[in-house]
């Protein structure tokens, strides 16, 4: 059985309990910007922290969970981050259904706040950027269901907490859940909703698996995690919406029909601060946890949150790609890059490939800038993707451009009232031989003999702890 | 209560996307989406006080206040 208890247990070298307070205003958010621009990134457990009452909670808070590639990969059990990409698109694909258990059975339901108790205030939710207007729920994985076919849908999706009992939450205009919520609005009825919070990372990247309509996210939750999925029936909505039985915290309710609310200005993940919009409303019906649960929040725009869903982004974009060049090897979706970046790695391409490999790539919605390269490039090194960039790329002959390709309405770039963004792909891989066992047509990278360069490697070590500039 | 757009011009000049508004009681200003200007939408919340406005029946100002 996997839980968050458990992973952070088996990680307990890689976390920080922080044995100091810590004011949930911004200031554990403060501490994932620093340590994102220092590049380290351990998890961070704050037990010294106040409720939305502005009492000490009995929940501690976690963070910063997901923002180490190697720490996230290892969860999914992957031995290196870099074969992420290959990774996430079979075991994704390779449902298993989830396994239904009893209340009884299921920590999230040990403890029940029903009435005026089921109080979002006694949650100790962050308030993570300036300008936002108060405390939101990041790591809200809100769950609907299509009241026609009564497949499930779960995603992340967040949460400003306005009242103990009332908060709006913001699906996406073309995700599955806010197909969920019209269906129920046309109908003239309430749409049930569940939110579960805090899982073993192998779940959230799980969940995170793009499907057709309607399609469950427990079968794919269970493929990444190599088991299934223990889920049970929700107390307010039964068996139409199953929550994770090992997660740590439930909110169950309803969100009104046709009621909505200003929301926002909010963090996002492009690391602006998304404008103010109009989002449903949710009321709270009862919440549901774990005797020792413990609340996560996702640093919203930080590596903590660009680091799963860009793994997960890898997988799709390895399968989208592969379907039209078999040359691809590998497919990295830079954190620097938020989302809207990809590096594809060929193997020997034929040609036209790279080309028909950028096009593919550039399809998915989220991608504006795809960067097709050779396997000496090593895709996770930003300085390897300059080089190549610089030395193989004539910019009229290798660049693509595309308009009024899909595009993500959160780019703060997009044209005011266009619903399509402009992309661009870049071929930087080298020419293919003139005729098959010939040499490549181009220069030869400038090397040092294989000897010489472990020899240097040794004598390096020699030389110890040392104060030479880094820059 | 004052909004500020920056929507006029010609097609290759570049120009932002997003609309700002001040709020009438306490004179913060945060940025809006286009959604937030339609007649039939919610009144808009100040992040800082806290305070909800209507903002349907404002024309907004192009390039300034």
């Amino acid at each position: 059985m996997s839980d968050l208890h458990r992973f952070l247990a088996e990680q307990a070298t890689a976390v920080w309990d922080i044995d100091a307070p810590v004011d949930p205003r911004h200031e554990l958010t403060a501490l994932q910007h620093e340590l994102d621009r220092a590049g380290r990134h351990p998890i961070l457990l704050a037990r010294q922290i106040r409720n939305l009452r502005g009492e000490p909670s009995g929940i501690p808070v976690v963070t910063n969970l997901t923002a180490s590639r190697t720490l996230t990969a290892r969860a999914l059990g992957i031995p290196d981050h870099r074969d992420t990409a290959r990774w996430f698109a079979t075991r994704s694909r390779a449902s298993i259904a989830p396994e239904v258990i009893a209340h009884d059975d299921a920590p999230v339901q040990q403890i029940v706040w029903r009435g005026a108790e089921a109080s979002l205030h006694r949650l100790p939710v962050l308030t993570q950027h300036s300008g936002e207007p108060g405390p939101y729920l990041t790591a809200a994985h809100a769950t609907t269901f299509d009241p026609d076919s009564g497949v499930d849908n779960t995603a992340i999706q967040r949460c400003w907490v306005q009242s103990a009992q009332r908060m709006t939450w913001f699906p996406y205009p073309t995700t599955h859940n806010m197909r969920n919520l019209r269906k129920f609005w046309d109908r003239g009825e309430p749409c049930p909703v569940a939110f579960w919070i805090g899982h073993h990372p192998a779940v959230l990247l799980g969940t995170q698996a793009k499907l057709r309509y309607p399609e469950s996210h427990w079968g794919a939750a269970g493929g990444v995690l190599g088991a299934p999925l223990r889920v049970v029936p929700s107390l307010t909505h039964g068996e139409k919406i199953m929550v994770p039985a090992d997660a740590e915290i439930v909110i169950e309710g309803f969100a009104p029909p046709g009621v909505y609310s200003a929301d926002g200005p909010f963090g996002e993940y492009t690391g602006y601060l998304g404008a103010q919009v109009q989002s449903p409303v949710f009321d709270v019906t009862c919440i549901t946890m774990r005797r020792d649960a413990i609340y996560h929040d996702y640093g919203s725009g930080l590596t903590d949150m660009l680091v799963p869903d860009n793994m997960a982004m890898e997988g799709k974009v390895y399968e989208i790609v592969k379907a039209v060049a078999p040359s691809l090897v590998n497919v990295h979706v830079p954190t620097e890059g938020r989302r809207f970046h990809a590096y594809l790695q060929l193997r020997n391409p034929g040609r036209g490939e790279a080309r028909d490999a950028l096009t593919a790539a550039l399809a998915y919605r989220r991608l504006k800038t795809v960067i097709a390269v050779d396997e000496d490039v090593d895709i996770f090194s930003p300085e390897a993707m300059l080089w190549a960039v610089a030395t193989r790329v004539q910019w009229s002959r290798d660049s693509i451009v595309i308009d009024g390709l899909s595009g993500s309405g959160l780019d703060p770039s997009i044209p005011e009232g266009a619903s399509t963004a402009s992309k661009m792909g870049i071929d930087a891989t080298l020419p293919p031989p003139p005729r098959p066992g010939a040499p490549r047509a181009v220069p030869p990278v400038a090397t040092v003999p294989e000897a010489a360069m472990r020899r240097a490697q040794a004598l390096l070590q020699t030389a110890g702890d040392t104060d030479w500039p880094a820059e | 209560m004052r909004i500020v757009k920056d929507n006029v011009g010609a097609s290759w000049e570049k120009r932002g996307n997003t609309a700002w508004l001040e709020c009438p009681a306490c004179r913060n200003w945060f940025p809006v989406g286009p959604v937030m200007l339609r007649a039939e939408a919610p009144a808009a919340h100040c992040p800082q006080c806290h305070h909800e406005f209507n903002t349907a029946a404002r024309e907004p100002r192009s390039g300034g206040e």
